[in-house]
């Protein structure tokens, strides 16, 4: 057998609101002095991408990269019930995820990745702490209105071809979309996100990738430049990994995985014999 | 409760989490419960069921170890060419192992979904050591290479239209101003006409050796509970291959059919996992072990006869 690449699972931040995360080390030889960190959508969506994310962490890491995936407090194995999520409390958790990777790694220079609502919540965290280097921006909400009848109408869509559920989840604080609760006040919360709405730019440098045509890509664009972000903008014809698959595949996009490392090599680069993949 | 992220088997590369319960004390003394990936979907399971099972059965005084098969989730790829179904196997012995050493637990439970499902019973076939298994939407017709049959899109269909769209008025309406799909619908009929010829006349093997795996688990005392969704065609499937076995085994208290009502295959929703479980917990609870003798509690028998999952439909064998 090979040796095993070093990932090492673990739980982080206070003990009653324990977060998981898996922190993957990079190989010596190669040294960047910037860490990384993944922040996943939430829902069904951080299901789907779960594979494409570890797969991105592991190329990350191979290219020198230390990086930390983590699950915000009520999602994956973290602490907490589905319902307890509340996006001002995932946005304490990405600051506490940016100072676990930057004490595991010993390094101040921090690069975020969001996917979906991960990007929307890593810009917002972004531009009210003011200290991340480079941010990529993978398919991000933008509009958090849309986003919430999106999943309003994807859940109408799955019970067309499923037994309806006898409760009505409403009556009870919150809605249910695919077996992830949404309360009412994490509805509320949603609809009042914009990323057109951001006063300070998320990151020096910001890579936004759009594979889903259907988000806005160019208010976006045209915003984060107003602000003063570096900007560059990829459009990928890459499968929309987070939408649940007919035959229950996890799909992982390698042209998105390849530019989000090459992007991240070049922007920090090698500090030793460091070689591009 | 306390969750610790764990890494073990042999190169140290099965990353999961062990959920323990909120007093040590006599936590040996139980099986702990071992979940195993539904598909490949990684251990936090759809809708994060596995967490809420984790959780659950840890409140309720079990030691619950989620972790993820080589390849899936965290588990780094394994490069000995082994094939899934026998390194799943391994990896799930290297769990009883694992929980063994820094638990002292010696009996264990194996619960999984789809194929999560398939390697616990292979498991639980395989060592001793599992007392019992939770099968969730058990897919007996699966493949030799753990792919679908390729009618299973029509098997679902027709599952559909008979347990659900015969019955809906919306359907009915749809059929009636030109807007059902008409090819799926012949296709369906065509499908369950030949099913129904053939199944007078063959048996298939997987069948046969199903009834005999059942057998042989449940005359060493293996507590086997298999849990289904109602809403799912793998159901139908599973009561065929079980065939008067499964029936016979259901009537003597060893092995329990639970239908999960107005559910589907991957428990989409919030009140699939709110009945799911609470079956679980039912069933996990009715299995005790003392040294190395499973005591089938005169509750879990009469419980195998008589399932309700609350004030819902639940059916044994109907």
């Amino acid at each position: 057998m090979k040796p095993v690449r070093s990932m090492l699972p673990l739980y982080f931040g206070p003990p009653n609101k324990a977060l998981f995360g898996c922190y993957h080390e990079p190989p010596s030889e190669r040294s960047r002095k910037c860490a990384v960190l993944i922040c996943q959508p939430v829902g069904h969506e951080y299901i789907n991408s779960h594979r494409a994310l570890r797969q991105l962490a592991a190329r990350l890491s191979d290219a020198g990269f230390p990086v930390l995936r983590f699950d915000y407090y009520g999602c994956g194995d973290s602490s907490g019930s589905s319902e307890a999520g509340r996006v001002s409390q995932w946005l304490e958790n990405i600051s506490m995820a940016i100072s676990e990777v930057r004490y595991r790694a010993g390094l101040t220079q921090v690069c975020v990745v969001g996917l979906r609502f991960g990007g929307a919540l890593s810009a917002i965290a972004g531009a009210q702490r003011g200290d991340i280097e480079s941010l990529v921006l993978w398919d991000p909400i933008v509009d958090g209105k849309s986003y919430l009848e999106k999943l309003i109408f994807l859940q109408k869509e799955m019970l067309r071809f499923r037994p309806k559920p006898k409760r009505d989840r409403n009556s009870q604080g919150h809605i249910d979309i695919l077996g992830f609760p949404l309360s009412n006040f994490l509805c509320s919360e949603l609809e009042k996100i914009n990323l057109l709405t951001l006063a300070d730019k998320p990151a020096k440098n910001v890579l936004v990738i759009q594979s889903d045509q259907t988000t806005g890509e160019d208010s976006l664009n045209d915003h984060l430049s107003r602000i003063g972000a570096r900007l560059e903008h990829q459009r990928l014809e890459a499968s929309q990994i987070w939408l649940p698959t007919t035959d229950g595949s996890l799909l992982v996009p390698n042209q998105v995985l390849q530019s989000v490392v090459s992007w991240t090599s070049q922007m920090h680069q090698c500090q030793t014999h460091c070689q591009t993949h | 409760m306390k969750e610790e992220a764990v890494l073990f088997g042999e190169k140290k590369s099965l990353a999961g989490v062990v959920t323990d319960p909120p007093t040590t004390v006599g936590n040996h003394l139980r099986p702990a419960v071992i979940l195993l990936n539904p598909g490949i979907v990684h251990r936090v399971g759809p809708g994060r069921i596995y967490v809420k099972i984790a959780r659950a059965l840890a409140a309720a005084g079990f030691v619950v170890l989620r972790f993820d098969f080589s390849g899936i989730g965290d588990s780094a790829v394994r490069h000995d060419n082994l094939q899934f179904e026998k390194s799943a196997i391994r990896e799930a012995q290297d769990a009883m192992d694992f929980l063994k050493s820094t638990r002292g637990i010696e009996h264990f439970v194996c619960l999984g979904g789809c194929s999560g499902a398939l390697i616990s019973l292979e498991t639980a076939r395989c060592d001793s050591r599992a007392v019992g298994a939770v099968l969730i939407n058990y897919p007996v017709t699966e493949d030799e290479d753990g792919s679908a049959n390729a009618d299973l899109v029509n098997r679902r269909a027709a599952h559909y239209y008979w347990n659900f769209a015969l019955f809906n008025l919306k359907s009915w309406h749809k059929f009636f101003t030109g807007r059902a799909n008409y090819r799926q619908l012949m296709q369906v009929l065509r499908l369950e006409a030949k099913r129904q010829f053939t199944s007078k006349s063959e048996i298939p093997r997987e069948a046969t050796e199903f009834e005999v795996n059942l057998r042989q688990l449940t005359d060493r005392g293996a507590r086997l509970t298999f849990l289904c969704s109602q809403g799912d065609p793998l159901l139908d499937e599973l009561r065929k291959a079980g065939g008067s076995e499964l029936q016979h085994l259901c009537a003597l208290g060893k092995v329990t059919l639970d239908i999960i009502p107005r559910s589907d295959h991957t428990f989409s929703s919030l009140d699939d996992h709110e009945q799911l479980l609470e079956v679980i917990l039912k069933r996990i609870n009715g299995i005790t072990c003392s040294g190395k003798k499973i005591i089938n509690t005169p509750q879990a028998a009469s419980d195998a006869e008589a399932v309700s999952v609350g004030d819902s439909v639940g059916r044994v064998l109907d």
